[in-house]
This record gives C-alpha cells, structure tokens and sequence, in this order.
C-alpha cells in the first residue's frame, strides 16, 4: 500500500519527465531552438515549427542530437515556436520581439481582478461604514 | 455588448460616463452598508458571465445576466455593473475605460426594467413564469436598443453595424430570458424573501 502510495506521490515528477521544455533564442544570424524532456535528455528528431499569427507554419525542422535546431531569421514574423515530440508530446512557446511587451498571463489577470474587486468592495464599505 | 475603446465620439462618450455617475452617486446614496456583499456577489456574477460564450452558429455571445441583477438589486446594479466592467476593461480588454460610463449606462438602466418588472405579481404559475422570463428577456432588448441607438447616433457610417449587433443580441435575449425564469424560480422554491426585498 505505501508502495502505490508513493508512486502516486511521484506521478507529477514522472509525467514532467515527459514535458517538453522549448527554450527559444534571437540571435543575429537567426533563431536557436533548444527541447529536451530533463537536463540529461534532449528531444532528438523532434519536430520543431516556427508559426506566425494565424498558426501557420513560417518553417519546420528536425532538432539535432542535443535538441537543438537553427534557423536562419524568417521574412515574416514570428508568433510562437511548436515543438512536437514522440507520443504526441508537444509544447508551444510564445515568442516576443525585443521592446514587446509580454501580456499578462490569464491566472495574473484573474488574480488581480479579484484583489482589485475586494479592494474596492472594501472601500465601499469603509466609505459606508464612516457615512453611518 | 460591450462597445470598445476607439470607436465613440468624444460627445458621447462624456455625456454617458456624466449620465452614469449621476445614477452610482444616486445608487451610492441608497446604498445601506449591510447590501455590500450582496452587491459585490452580483458584481463578480457579472464579472464571471461576460466569460461564458454561447456559440450561435459561426459566432457567439456572451451572457449578461444583467435582468437578474436588476431584479434583485434595482438601483445598486448600477454599482455592480461599473466595477464588474471596469475590472473587464482594465485587464481583459473587454469594452474599455473610457467607454465605462456609456457601457455601464446601456446594461445597467435597461436591468433597472427588470426591477420594475418585479413588482408586478401575478397569482397564475404560467404568469410567474413569463414575467421571470420578461425579467431576462426585457433588460437585454433594450440594453441592444441603446447599444444600437449609441452607434447610429456616432453616424451613419454605424447604421448597418448597429443593425447587424442588433439582430444577433435576438438570441441572447431568448437565452437570458430562459435562464432568468429558471433561476428566478429556483430563488423563489428555496428563498423567496430574496424576491420579495424592497429594492
């Protein structure tokens, strides 16, 4: 029983075994993609797609033996990098222009949203309370 | 429902957020202090129901909700409404925060309908029924008339628009007209007293 109850406690590690981190790079000569599962494991062969706005494909490659794939800077620009993987893992990562700002993430936004709704409801209240 | 940022005249724009704060200064007023919460429920209702969309054929509309929280907060739904669609403007992108004051006018006056819809009590159950629909129904046709009358009167290049916005808020109403009837039925079974405050 502690056994399974141990192994159900290392699930989460196991299944980001299998996650496909995508580290993306500009640099003057093009863009330098790197995937790998875990430090020690690259995503070899993996599928790598650069996508512009409306998901299509700008260019596709293979990634190296270290997970790394090269490509020279596309006319068009880009929107975010997909990195397809075996067993139909995969992962898509936005890509971000020098001096765009990054947009906030939904679970910020939410977050905010509810602390800015209570902070005023609060005021509210502290207004009224006073007023009484 | 929401109109966004960009698209207003100046004229409009001041004479909506003048006319809106004319009504949450008078909501403010008749405001009692133990109503806050009850206020701040169907703020964040509000707030929460503009996310759910229903797809109508190859589009969609969002929910509103604005007929319920007229007929449970009369006036204070104007309190509602503004923070609900300030907190969309300001980080969601919905509507925006210099359109807030015209926006909050076209769903807030139109929810107080559904108050006054309220205070009508039929004793037939189908009669209950239709005027708990009404409540839904009532608050989202007129919240698209002034939508509509907010374009057209920003020129007549919005005419064609505002008829086209019109005419898909049609299903919206039916949708919010039902919902309405079944939750207004569902507060009556389990606390009635709720529809029977003074608002």
């Amino acid at each position: 029983m502690r056994i399974f109850a141990l192994l159900f406690l290392l699930t989460p590690l196991l299944l980001s075994a299998h996650k496909v981190n995508v580290f993306v790079k500009k640099e003057q000569e093009g863009i330098m993609v790197k995937a790998y599962f875990t430090k020690s494991s690259p995503c070899r062969e993996c599928e790598v797609n650069l996508l512009d706005k409306e998901d299509k494909v700008i260019a596709t490659k293979k990634s190296d033996a270290s997970g790394e794939a090269f490509f020279e800077l596309p006319q068009r620009d880009i929107q975010s990098v997909e990195v397809i993987a075996s067993m139909g893992h995969k992962n898509v990562v936005e890509f971000f222009h020098k001096g765009e700002k990054k947009p906030l993430s939904l679970a910020f936004r939410l977050a905010l949203a509810f602390v800015i709704f209570i902070s005023l409801f609060l005021l509210l209240y502290v207004l009224k309370k006073r007023k009484k | 429902m929401h109109i966004s940022e960009g698209v207003l005249s100046a004229p409009i724009l001041i004479a909506g957020s003048a006319v809106t704060l004319g009504f949450l200064l008078f909501a403010f007023k008749h405001l009692k202090h133990e109503e806050i919460p009850f206020v701040a429920v169907f703020s964040a209702l509000f707030f929460v129901a503009s996310f759910i969309h229903v797809p109508i054929g190859p589009a969609s509309v969002h929910l509103i909700l604005s007929g319920i929280i007229g007929a449970l907060l009369g006036i204070r739904a104007f309190i509602a409404i503004f923070i609900a669609l300030f907190l969309q403007g300001l980080l969601f992108g919905y509507g925006g925060i210099t359109t807030l004051g015209i926006n909050t006018f076209n769903l807030a006056f139109p929810a107080l309908f559904a108050s006054w819809i309220m205070l009508i009590s039929p004793s037939n159950p189908l009669l209950k029924k239709v005027q708990f629909f009404l409540v839904g129904f009532v608050p989202i046709l007129f919240s698209g008339f002034f939508l509509c009358s907010t374009l057209a009167l920003n020129g007549k290049a919005f005419f064609s628009v505002a008829k086209l916005v019109f005419a898909s808020q049609i299903p919206l109403m039916i949708i919010e007209g039902i919902i309405s009837m079944f939750a207004l039925l569902f507060i009556q079974r389990v606390y009635p007293s709720l529809l029977r405050r003074k608002v």
